[in-house]
């Protein structure tokens, strides 16, 4: 919601970043638009404005995700209805199953996390516990690289969307955004998990 | 001419453009550095620099060092300093009592930066007016902020407060401009940590993510030591405060020497005392506290999402990173050696100095953008933190919230701002609170947008719009006295009391803790790798978790210490066979 109240205020972040919306930019390309413009209105130079930079900040933010990405460019599409987000709309059929795999997986690693002796009073606790947290370490991970699999095909999608432009509909490209949105919140969460169980099994030596 | 300036904890040093070269300044006597000390005379005038730390030995009472630890903090977050008197209400701004007279960091600080500004400008022959001074990355709102307002009372017009690790990773790039690299630069100091991670390319430096510890240095190793040498020596623990000095010192000759002579003369007793410490007893008190810095690793790594792997570089920096176990262990962590090439002391201060060159016109082609450390949110209902700006977003930025009210003709909301990461609001740093102004409506009709924004100094300023007039207006965050403050002191006070509690009650919770710990793991192991055991020393073990559960039903405080002694070590074995198998597992 908060996203699309942000839009709202914001202008067209491919003309914040003077980025062609065709072929779909990637990574480098608005990487390279943002630092450009980002040295011309810093606010450290004369002249600067600080406010441009914050939009610039956005803009970059909206299209470095494929989510947002596919949202702004549905929005140039003349039957365009509009993304309402994540919260209302339903997981999709396709990642059904994926999607209760994650749950399972988010919940393993909770429950190892919070199973971690305060300070290990015995060898043994400390064993029971590593393995449980071991088990969740795996789960997750074979998870995550389903979700990483999952998007790689949605990335294959997205390009043949790039393709067919402008024959396309505005409703298959909010069709994959919104796939794109249940991906990355569930890749981020799982990410968040496997540094919340690395961090619990560090030992505080060797190899990050 | 615009300073850039270190504004450190034990150190700080002052830094101008001059004929195109970043320079630091030296005072009359040649010295770089400034110490953050600030001593008062009877007569109530303020010495700073050098002559303050002088006085230190003969007047700790009246002189205040590291003070940045307490900037911007509440009374209810501050351990007791040695030495120095706290005063302050639990959930306002700590201050330091002196002489009968209370003084606030930011006074102090103040005190040190026009020091620092007098000391350039006699080097000088110059007025120096305006100043980028440096804070650690992981500094918050509220203690950027209140750096900002002790630049400007010391009579500095403050131009940026740029992040220390930022600056530095300015001086290691200034000659490396044409590179595209991904860096990491270590910034452990007297009294702060930080690790940022930068992507350097085309001239911009920009921050992919921070992470970092404002109470955790070289100052705390100091302290660790000096318990020691309390020890050694044969004096009561309330002296380690009058050790600092000597500590320091004895670590300083450690970073070199494999074993240092200790000597305290003139103790009242009219005896000198003396001591030897070795490299490796410092290294044994100093692990813990360096580990400390392994998770902000890990943090800024997995936020950049980046492996140890990709960085061309990490970058170590700050007067604590001298010590061969520091570098060590870093090089461990990130698997490489570590750059070494910038001063430990002065490569922040010269950072902040070409930053100054960049706002100066002095330097072109250069640009920094760096991050917000923590997360920006709002208080929801049931206690919940609402994040509206994630942390590691670029500066500046902003962020909307829409506010409605709750019943009809209320004329405005309170909400209340909060930094941090954790789900509950009570256990993230309060800003304050902001009154959001409600135009009379009936219940949910009223609408009022504010915006929150965060200036390339990582400040934060709150603004409302008016829907009538379309305006907007700077609403003020207030310091709230925190409840969760109030709470701890009462933790405090109660943990007190219980200390004093029958000892063999106290004696046997703590074995019924252990017993709670090893009865689930037993069961744990024996249903994972039990078979593996013989029959014999499943039986034993059997037997012992019987007499654990009897001695705890009858509240038997050494038939629990004897039961549960033996089980853990009957379970030896089995641990090992349950660790071989869980790390073989991944």
């Amino acid at each position: 919601m908060r996203r699309e109240l942000r839009g709202v205020s914001e202008p067209d972040p491919f003309d914040v970043l003077g980025v062609e919306a065709r072929p779909f930019p990637d990574s480098d390309v608005i990487g390279e638009a943002y630092r450009r413009a980002a040295a011309e209105c810093h606010p450290d130079r004369p002249g600067g404005d600080g406010e441009r930079l914050s939009f610039l900040n956005a803009a970059r933010e909206r299209l470095s995700q494929p989510s947002s990405l596919l949202r702004d460019l549905a929005r140039r599409l003349p039957s365009a209805r509009g993304v309402s987000g994540i919260s209302e709309s339903a997981v999709p059929t396709e990642a059904f199953e994926l999607f209760s795999r994650t749950a399972h997986a988010m919940r393993l690693a909770d429950e190892a996390i919070q199973a971690e002796p305060a300070s290990p009073r015995s060898r043994l606790a400390e064993a029971a516990w590593r393995s449980v947290q071991r088990r969740a370490e795996r789960v997750v991970g074979e998870v995550r690289t389903d979700v990483l699999a999952w998007i790689s095909r949605l990335d294959a999608g997205r390009r043949e969307l790039d393709n067919r432009w402008p024959a396309v509909a505005a409703e298959e490209v909010e069709t994959l955004a919104n796939r794109y949105c249940f991906a990355e919140r569930w890749d981020a969460g799982l990410r968040e998990q496997q540094f919340r169980l690395s961090r619990a099994s560090c030992v505080g030596e060797g190899k990050l | 001419m615009i300073a850039g300036i270190d504004l450190g904890t034990t150190h700080s040093l002052i830094g101008v453009f001059d004929s195109g070269f970043p320079t630091l300044v030296a005072d009359g006597e040649g010295n770089r550095l400034f110490p953050s000390v600030v001593s008062f005379l009877p007569n109530g005038e303020p010495l700073v620099g050098w002559p303050a730390l002088r006085r230190r030995a003969i007047a700790p009472g009246e002189t205040i060092s590291s003070v940045k630890r307490l900037i911007g903090r509440r009374r209810g977050e501050v351990p007791e300093g040695e030495g120095q008197t706290l005063t302050g209400l639990p959930g306002g701004e700590v201050r330091i009592r002196i002489g009968g007279r209370d003084w606030s960091p930011e006074e102090v600080s103040a005190l040190i930066l026009s020091g620092l500004k007098r000391s350039a400008e006699s080097t000088l022959g110059e007025n120096v007016d305006r100043a980028v001074i440096t804070v650690p990355a992981y500094f918050n709102d509220s203690q950027r902020a209140t750096t900002r307002r002790a630049g400007e009372a010391a009579g500095f017009k403050v131009e940026r407060i740029l992040s220390e690790p930022t600056a530095a990773a300015l001086a290691f790039g200034l000659d490396r401009l044409g590179n595209k690299a991904k860096i990491a630069v270590y910034d452990l100091g007297g009294g702060t940590f930080d690790l940022s991670i930068l992507e350097m390319q085309d001239g911009v430096f920009e921050v992919l993510s921070t992470h970092g510890d404002t109470r955790l240095g070289g100052d705390d190793i100091d302290a660790a030591l000096a318990r020691l040498l309390c020890e050694r020596m044969a004096l009561p623990p309330e002296r380690a405060g009058s050790l600092r000095d000597l500590a320091e010192d004895a670590k300083k000759r450690l970073s070199v020497e494999a074993s240092v002579d200790v000597t305290l003369p003139f103790e009242q007793d009219g005896a000198n005392r003396a001591c030897t410490v070795t490299r490796r007893e410092l290294e044994e008190i100093a692990r813990p506290l360096i580990l400390r810095s392994r998770e902000s690793c890990i943090r800024a790594l997995a936020d950049a999402r980046l492996a140890a792997g990709d960085l061309a570089e990490v970058v170590i920096v700050g007067g604590a990173t001298r010590m061969p176990l520091v570098r060590q262990l870093v090089s461990e962590w990130f698997d490489r050696e570590v750059n070494t090439s910038q001063h430990p002391d002065e490569a922040v201060a010269l950072g902040a100095t070409i930053e100054a060159g960049v706002l100066s016109g002095a330097v072109r082609g250069v640009t920094l953008l760096d991050v917000t450390p923590l997360s920006l949110g709002v208080e929801t209902f049931g206690g919940l933190m609402n994040i509206l700006i994630p942390r590691n977003s670029t500066i500046p930025c902003k962020a909307g919230e829409m506010f409605t009210n709750a019943v009809s003709g209320q004329t405005a909301m309170r909400v209340k701002i909060l930094q941090g990461e954790r789900e509950l609001a009570r256990d993230n740093w309060t800003l304050g609170e902001i009154d959001v102004p409600l135009p009379s409506a009936p219940k949910g009709q009223a609408r009022v947008g504010v915006q929150f924004e965060i200036d390339a100094d990582g400040i934060l300023r709150v603004l409302a719009r008016d829907v009538v007039t379309g305006t907007d207006h700077v609403l003020e965050v207030r310091g709230s006295v925190d409840v969760a403050d109030t709470a701890v002191e009462r933790m405090i006070t109660s943990s007190v009391e219980n200390a004093f509690e029958d000892m063999d009650n106290r004696l046997f919770t703590e074995w019924k803790l252990k017993a709670d710990e090893i009865l689930p793991a037993v069961a744990v192991g024996l249903q994972a790798v039990g078979s593996a055991l013989d029959p014999a020393e499943r039986e034993a073990i059997e037997r012992l978790v019987t007499e654990v559960r009897e001695a705890l039903a009858l509240r038997s405080t050494n038939g629990l210490k004897r039961s549960v002694e033996g089980l853990d070590e009957a379970t030896e074995r089995l641990a090992t066979l349950l660790l071989e198998q869980a790390m073989g597992s991944q």
